[in-house]
C-alpha cells in the first residue's frame, strides 16, 4: 500500500511540482542567510503581509525548514522504490528481454540472420533450444535505473551534508592564533551537528596575494600552522582550489582578505589607543566600498577603505593609502587619509598609521557525504548516457522450417530504429536469396 | 593587443557572413526539395566552423583561458560548440538534420551578439582554474545543443499542425519529430544535471561549499526539475504532441534564462566573471 502510494505516478509528479514550488518561493523569497539582518529587516518594514507570512510558514529559510526537508525526504523514498523497481526491470529485461515487437519470417537460415545481426552490432545473450536472443546494446537496460540511483545518492548526500555539515571560517592576521574553542569569524551547522571546534590551535603565518596588472586577483596563497597542546608545530601552505585535510578537517582557502591597518590614536592628555582595520581587498576604484567599524573611544562610526597605491589610481601597489572617515546620522564629520608611517588629526585625536599588512581567511569544513556527490556525478553520467544514447533492441531468431522467423523490438524510441531492422532484414534476405531460398510469401510481417 | 581585437572581429565577423549564406543555401534545400543546396549549405558551415575555430583559438591564445568568461568568448563558444556537436550528431542521427533550419542561424546570432557586446579580455581568477569548471561549462554547452534540437522539432510540430505552411510537410512525419524532441529533451535533462553536479563540485573546491542557493544555482534547478517534470509527464502520463511541445517551449525558455540572463543577476557569484 505504501509502496504503491509512493511508486504511484501522481504521487511522484506532485512531490516534483512541490520542489519546484518550494525553490521558487525560495527564491522569490528574501532569505535569511543569503541576506544581511539589516536587509532582512528593511524587507520587513516594507512588506509587512509578506514579513508576517515570511515568518509563519518558515518562508525566510525554505531550505533549512522543517518542511522542506518532509518534502526531500519524501521525494527520496519515492525514489528509492523506483529505483528499485528500476533494478528489478533491468534485470528482468537483461535476463528475460521484453515482449511483443515487430516479426517477419525470412527464408535465410538462423545462423545466417544471427551472423548479419552481430555485423550490426547485436549481441548473442542467450539461446534456448530453437530460439536465439540477441540484444545491441544490452547494457543499456541498466540506464534508468543508473539515472535514478545517481540523483538518489545525490539528494542522499545533499541531505547528508545539509543535517551535518560544520563549517567555519577564521580572519586572522600574521602571527594571529585562533584557540580552539575560541570564536569564529563566521560559523554555518547543519541542522543535527553539533559545536564545531578544531582539535588544534591555528595560527595564520602569512597570506601573499598577487595581482593581474589590472588590479584583479590572480592568486591567493596562505601560510598557516596547527600546534597541538605539546605545542608540536604542523606547518601548511594552501592557495585557492588547493585543499588541505588536518586530523579528519578539511582546510580551504578563505574567501575574504585584505589589508589590515594597525593605526595608533593619541589623545590631548597623551594617551595611546591602538586600533586594527581589517578592510576587504575590492579595488574598483573611487567607488570601493567602505567597512563600518564600532571603535569604543570614538564618538561616531568610523568607516575605512584603502586604495591600493598612494596616487589613488594604480590598481596594484605595496603602500596602500588608508581612507578613513567619521560618520554620524549618515553626514560624513571628519576624514582622512594616511599612508604607513604618516600622521593626521582624526575624531579630536592624533592619528598614526604604524603598520599595515595581509590579513587572511581561512575556512575549515568538517563535513560527511561530498564523496556522494562525486560518486552520483559518475553515476547521472553513465545512467544518462545508457539510457538515452543506448536504447537496447532486442532480434529473438526463431528456427522455422529451413528458414527462421525475427521478432525485433526497441526498448525505447522504436520509430527512430525501425529503419535499422528493416536493413537488416534487406540483408538476411539477400543472403537468403543468394543461398538458393527465397523471402517467405507476403514476409508474415506483423508488425 | 588591439589590432589582435580587430583580427579576431574580422575574423568572427567573416564566419557569420559565411554561416549566413550556408544557412540561405540548407533552409533553401530544404524548402525547395534540393539535395545539393542543402549539401552545399553543410560543405559552408562546415568552413565557416574551421574559420570561427581559428578566431576562439587566437582569442585563447591571446587572453590565455578558455572561453568561459566574457560574454563574447562565451557566445562564441556557445556557437561553435553547438555547430560542431550538431555536425557531428548528423553522422549518427542523419534524421535531426532538418534541425539546422533553426540551429544554423542560432549559431550565427550567437556570434552576432556577442560581437555587439564587445570583446574584452577578462584575466583569469583564481577560482576558474579547475578542472571541474571545465567539466560544468563543457556539459552546459553540449546540454545547450541538445536543447536546441529539442527545440526545432516541438516547434515544427506546433508550426505544421497550426500552420498550411507547405514546405513543413517535407519535414520528418510528426510521431517521429515528437520523438526527437522527447529524446533530445532527455539528453538536455542528463546533461544539465551532469553539469550542474560538475559545477557543484567546482564550488566546493573554490569555496568550501557545494550549493549556495545563489541564483544562477536555483535557476539551474529550476529548469532541471521543470525538466524532470516534462519528462515524467511524457513518459508516464502519456502527454504527447501538442501539449508536450508547449511544455517544452516552457522548459527552453526558462533554460535560456538561466544560462545567458541569471549569470546577469548581481546577487550572484557568477556575476563578478561575466559583468
Amino acid at each position: 500500500m505504501l509502496k504503491r502510494f509512493f511508486l504511484s505516478r501522481s504521487t511522484i509528479l506532485t512531490l516534483l511540482v512541490l520542489i519546484l514550488g518550494a525553490v521558487v518561493v525560495g527564491y522569490l523569497f528574501p532569505q535569511r542567510f543569503l541576506l544581511s539582518p539589516a536587509g532582512m529587516d528593511r524587507w520587513e518594514l516594507d512588506n509587512p503581509l509578506l514579513a508576517a507570512l515570511s515568518r509563519k510558514l518558515a518562508l525566510d529559510h525554505v531550505y533549512t525548514s522543517p518542511w522542506f526537508a518532509v518534502l526531500l525526504a519524501l521525494f527520496l523514498i519515492s525514489l528509492l522504490f523506483s529505483s528499485w523497481e528500476q533494478f528489478r526491470l533491468a534485470l528482468r529485461r537483461t535476463r528475460e528481454g521484453g515482449g511483443g515487437g515487430k516479426e517477419l519470417a525470412l527464408s535465410c537460415s538462423p545462423a545466417g540472420a544471427e551472423s548479419i545481426a552481430r555485423k550490426f552490432g547485436y549481441l548473442r545473450v542467450g539461446a534456448d533450444g530453437d530460439v536465439v536472443r540477441l540484444v545491441k546494446h544490452p547494457w543499456g537496460y541498466w540506464g534508468n535505473f543508473l539515472l535514478h540511483l545517481g540523483i538518489v545518492v545525490a539528494i542522499a548526500a545533499s541531505l547528508i551534508i545539509l543535517l551535518y555539515e560544520r563549517r567555519a571560517s577564521v580572519e586572522l592576521v600574521p602571527g594571529e592564533v585562533h584557540a580552539p574553542g575560541a570564536p569564529w569569524a563566521q560559523q554555518d551547522l547543519g541542522l543535527l551537528a553539533g559545536k564545531f571546534v578544531l582539535p588544534e590551535a591555528v595560527r595564520l603565518d602569512r597570506v601573499i596575494p598577487e595581482f593581474w596588472p589590472n588590479g584583479h586577483l590572480k592568486q591567493l596563497t596562505t601560510d598557516f600552522t596547527f600546534i597541538d597542546q605539546a605545542g608540536r608545530q604542523t606547518p601548511y601552505s594552501m592557495h585557492v582550489n588547493k585543499t588541505l585535510r588536518h586530523r579528519g578537517i578539511r582546510i580551504f582557502q578563505g574567501k575574504t582578505f585584505g589589508r589590515a591597518f594597525y593605526v595608533g590614536f593619541r589623545d590631548g592628555k597623551g594617551g595611546w589607543q591602538g586600533d586594527l582595520l581589517m578592510v576587504d581587498n575590492r579595488f574598483s576604484g573611487e567607488k570601493a566600498p567602505f567597512k563600518e567599524f564600532i571603535l569604543p573611544w570614538a564618538p561616531a562610526t568610523v568607516r575605512a577603505k584603502y586604495y591600493p597605491a598612494a596616487d589613488r589610481r594604480s590598481p596594484v601597489g605595496e603602500n596602500p593609502l588608508l581612507v578613513m572617515q567619521l560618520v554620524k546620522g549618515g553626514k560624513i564629520i571628519d576624514e582622512l587619509s594616511l599612508t604607513t608611517g604618516a600622521t593626521g588629526k582624526f575624531a579630536g585625536r592624533e592619528a598614526t598609521l604604524v603598520e599595515t599588512g595581509w590579513w587572511g581567511g581561512i575556512i575549515f569544513i568538517d563535513t560527511r557525504g561530498m564523496e556522494g556527490i562525486f560518486f552520483a556525478f559518475v553515476v547521472i553520467a553513465i545512467g544518462g548516457g545508457l539510457s538515452y544514447l543506448c536504447p537496447p533492441r532486442e532480434l529473438r531468431v526463431v528456427r522455422d522450417g529451413g528458414g527462421c522467423r525475427l521478432t525485433w523490438r526497441a526498448s525505447r524510441f522504436a520509430e527512430l530504429y525501425q529503419e535499422e531492422f528493416d536493413r537488416l532484414c534487406h540483408e538476411c534476405s539477400v543472403a537468403g536469396t543468394g543461398a538458393g531460398g527465397r523471402p517467405l510469401p507476403d514476409g508474415s510481417h506483423k508488425g | 593587443m588591439e589590432s589582435s581585437f580587430a583580427h579576431i572581429t574580422i575574423i568572427h565577423w567573416v564566419a557569420v557572413v559565411i554561416y549566413v549564406i550556408a544557412t540561405i543555401f540548407n533552409v533553401a534545400g530544404i524548402m525547395f526539395r534540393k539535395e545539393r543546396a542543402v549539401s552545399i549549405g553543410y560543405a559552408i558551415v562546415l568552413i565557416g566552423l574551421l574559420v570561427h575555430g581559428v578566431g576562439l583559438l587566437w582569442w585563447w591564445r591571446i587572453v590565455g583561458h578558455g572561453p568561459y568568461i566574457g560574454r563574447f568568448e562565451v557566445l562564441s563558444s556557445h556557437a561553435w560548440a553547438v555547430l560542431a556537436l550538431f555536425l557531428l550528431s548528423t553522422k549518427y542521427l542523419p534524421r535531426i538534420k532538418p534541425a539546422s533550419i533553426l540551429v544554423f542561424p542560432v549559431t550565427f546570432l550567437m556570434i552576432a551578439v556577442g560581437l555587439f557586446i564587445e570583446p574584452q579580455a577578462k584575466l583569469l581568477p583564481p577560482t576558474l582554474r579547475s578542472v571541474w569548471l571545465v567539466l560544468h561549462v563543457i556539459f552546459y554547452k553540449i546540454s545547450l545543443f541538445t536543447l536546441l534540437v529539442a527545440l526545432a522539432f516541438s516547434l515544427f510540430f506546433i508550426l505544421r499542425k497550426r500552420t498550411g505552411i507547405s514546405w513543413l510537410q517535407r519535414l520528418p512525419e510528426q510521431e517521429i519529430m515528437d520523438i526527437l524532441a522527447f529524446r533530445f529533451a532527455g539528453f538536455s535533462f542528463t546533461f544539465w544535471g551532469i553539469a550542474m553536479v560538475a559545477g557543484s563540485i567546482w564550488a566546493y573546491q573554490s569555496w568550501g561549499r557545494f550549493w549556495g542557493w545563489d541564483p544562477v544555482e536555483t535557476w539551474s534547478l529550476m529548469t532541471w526539475i521543470s525538466f524532470g517534470i516534462y519528462l515524467h509527464l511524457r513518459r508516464f502520463f502519456g502527454w504527447n504532441g501538442e501539449r508536450a511541445a508547449y511544455l517544452y517551449l516552457i522548459c527552453f525558455v526558462l533554460s535560456v534564462i538561466s544560462l545567458l540572463f541569471t549569470p546577469l543577476i548581481g546577487s550572484s557569484i557568477h556575476a563578478e566573471y561575466f559583468k
